[in-house]
This record gives C-alpha cells, sequence and structure tokens, in this order.
C-alpha cells in the first residue's frame, strides 16, 4: 500500500506541475585554439597562416578597397557559443490543485482502510490551507448534510465531496480554487569564447583580440550565478 | 529479480518518462580525402568545385564586376545533437552543434591562395547540461 501510494504520489507531482526545475544549455561552434594564440603576431602573421593554424573562421568580414578589387581590411571571427537557461516554476493555481490532490488521496486511503469519517477541519485545513468558508457537501448512506461555513461529519463508508461553488448555490465564488499568480524564476546566462583578427591589404595580422566568455553550467552555479547575481 | 529491484525499475520507468535524443543536419559532410586534394597555387575554382561540389557560399567583392571577382568559396555542414532527460519536476536539455567547415581562397587569376579547414560535425555529442 505504501509503495503504491508513493507511486500515485510520483504521478499526482508532475502531473499537476507543482515545481518544476529545468536547466538548459545551447553550444553552437567548437572550443577555439587558446594554444595557438600566442604563436599570432602581429605584423608578422599572414590570413594563410591563420588559416592553416586555426581553420577558417567562424564569421568572415571584408573591406574593399574602391574598385572593390582588393581587400583593404579583412576580419577573421573565431568563437564558440554558449546559452544557459535555467527556470524554476511553482505555479501556485498547481500547488492548491496538488493540495486538492494529496487531499483526495488521503481520503481515498482512509476510506479504503474502512475508516469512514470526513476528514475533521483540522485535517483538512492542514491538508488545504485556504478551505475557510468552502463549502462541501457529504452524502452518507442517502443522508445529506450540508452546512455553509464548515465541514459535517457523517457516518458510513461511501463519501463523495463535491465543491458547492462549481455549480451549487455559490458557484463563481472566490475561493482556494482560483486563480493564483505563479512563481517563476528564470536566468540565462549567454557568452562566447572570442578570438578577433585584423589583417591589412597585405594580408598581414594588424590586431588580435582574445575574449574568453562561454558561461560555465552547472546545477548549482547557474542557480547561484544567474539569479543571485 | 527482488521486489525492490523491481519497484525500482518501475520508478525509474515512471519518473524518466521524457527523455529524448535528436539529431539534426545540414548539408552534406565534407569529405576529408577530397579537402586534403585542394593544392594552394595549384588547383583551380573548377578543381575545387569538382572535389568539393558547389559551394554552401561565395564570398564576392563588393563591386559589380563583368565577371564578379570570386573571392572565396565556403562550405560547411553542421550537425545538431540535442538530448533531454526529465526526473520527475527536474529537466535537462542540450544542444550541441558544430561543424564541418572550409573555406578556400581564389587570387584573381581563380588559382586557389589559401585553404583552410575544420572538420568538427562529428563532434557533436550528446550529454547533459554541466560542466565546460
Amino acid at each position: 500500500m505504501r509503495w503504491l501510494a508513493l507511486s500515485l504520489l510520483i504521478f499526482t507531482i508532475p502531473g499537476c506541475g507543482f515545481l518544476s526545475y529545468e536547466l538548459a544549455r545551447i553550444e553552437v561552434g567548437t572550443a577555439i585554439e587558446l594554444e595557438a594564440y600566442p604563436a599570432l603576431v602581429e605584423g608578422e602573421t599572414t590570413f594563410s597562416d591563420a588559416l592553416e593554424v586555426l581553420g577558417p573562421p567562424d564569421e568572415i568580414r571584408i573591406g574593399w578597397e574602391e574598385d572593390g578589387r582588393q581587400f583593404t581590411q579583412l576580419f577573421f571571427r573565431y568563437q564558440k557559443r554558449r546559452t544557459s537557461n535555467l527556470k524554476i516554476q511553482l505555479p501556485l493555481r498547481d500547488a492548491v490543485t496538488y493540495n486538492a490532490g494529496l487531499r483526495f488521496f488521503a481520503e481515498f486511503f482512509r476510506v479504503m482502510r474502512g475508516d469512514g469519517s470526513v476528514l475533521s477541519e483540522a485535517q483538512d485545513v492542514a491538508l488545504s490551507p485556504s478551505t475557510a468558508g468552502q463549502v462541501f457537501r457529504g452524502r452518507s448512506g442517502g443522508r445529506t448534510t450540508e452546512s455553509g461555513t464548515r465541514l459535517e461529519r457523517s457516518g458510513g463508508r461511501a463519501h463523495r465531496l463535491s465543491d458547492e461553488r462549481e455549480n451549487g448555490a455559490l458557484a463563481g465564488e472566490r475561493g482556494p480554487l482560483a486563480p493564483v499568480d505563479p512563481l517563476q524564476i528564470e536566468g540565462a546566462a549567454r557568452g562566447r569564447d572570442l578570438i578577433l583578427l585584423v589583417f591589412d591589404a597585405d594580408g598581414v595580422l594588424v590586431r588580435k583580440s582574445l575574449k574568453l566568455g562561454t558561461p560555465r553550467t552547472d546545477f548549482v552555479g547557474q542557480m547561484g550565478g544567474s539569479l543571485l547575481r | 529479480m527482488s521486489f525492490r529491484g523491481l519497484m525500482l525499475g518501475l520508478l525509474l520507468m515512471v519518473g524518466t518518462p521524457g527523455c529524448f535524443v535528436s539529431r539534426n543536419t545540414v548539408d552534406r559532410p565534407l569529405d576529408p580525402e577530397a579537402v586534403e586534394q585542394i593544392a594552394v597555387g595549384q588547383s583551380r575554382k573548377e578543381d575545387v568545385v569538382k572535389l568539393l561540389g558547389a559551394p554552401t557560399d561565395i564570398i564576392f567583392s563588393n563591386q559589380a564586376h563583368d565577371p564578379l571577382r570570386v573571392f572565396a568559396y565556403e562550405y560547411t555542414y553542421a550537425v545538431t545533437k540535442t538530448s533531454g532527460l526529465t526526473l520527475i519536476i527536474v529537466t535537462f536539455l542540450n544542444s550541441d552543434t558544430k561543424r564541418d567547415h572550409v573555406l578556400v581562397f581564389f587570387d584573381e587569376d581563380g588559382m586557389v591562395s589559401a585553404v583552410g579547414s575544420r572538420l568538427n560535425a562529428e563532434f557533436a555529442g550528446y550529454g547533459l547540461p554541466f560542466g565546460d
């Protein structure tokens, strides 16, 4: 019975979306070759050398002289991009639904065990704290009891609980199942490792720059780094 | 199998209903042997096309000429591997894109003046979104 209850809970949790944690990483490109960077010498290295050492750039831009036959500047950009997204969601509306689900299972197992009483008001509040003012109808053995402010205890083994707000006299009333704003925390980190090379009209390296900005992605660090920064 | 093992297996199946892997490719893989055969100062545009096929992209000069000055041919092949794992309430997604990339430069006579290649598409991998 305990295993069955656990399995049902496991089914219930994702179904209700009670709490979700999503970590996603999107990576484009190959790691840039840092070892080769010092070998690129301004005033000496040509763009052919750079092609040999680093391979083709991920992005190329060319400045042309006026007649368009010869380039005046050549920009090579080598990069590896990474995006890390973290999303934690606690939809309160679903939390209430989850409470209702728990309550249902508690009631279900109570009946299965042969304990034929409806949850006490204290027990009910413990499971679903916002039931104040809610109207339930408990039906037992053909006898129906109603209360406008609290739950009625009644004997018998068969129970059916219905919420009066659904189609009873209090239909449309706002209660614990009314929509509540969800809590959502999102963190995103985007970055890239980048080598930028600029060549002059002769194809000789005139400027080089290196930037290491790829964010590290990990279960805890992402939470601390992205959310608390 | 013990009852505990059975339940563990069952829980694992219940708890991991959202696992998937996917593989997307753009264009066709580049043949490393064909890339090797492109020789600076010897191969011409026609040879390159014969070896690697039509380029994915052509880099022209920014002026209109007759004929246009073709500066470089670019060949690419990209592979994206995506994997996802859902454990009850926790979801991990990882997407890795890597590509084969060849850039062939030509001089004004259409002769190959420089070649650069990186064939990394095969290194795209499935995994979890952790670490470097």
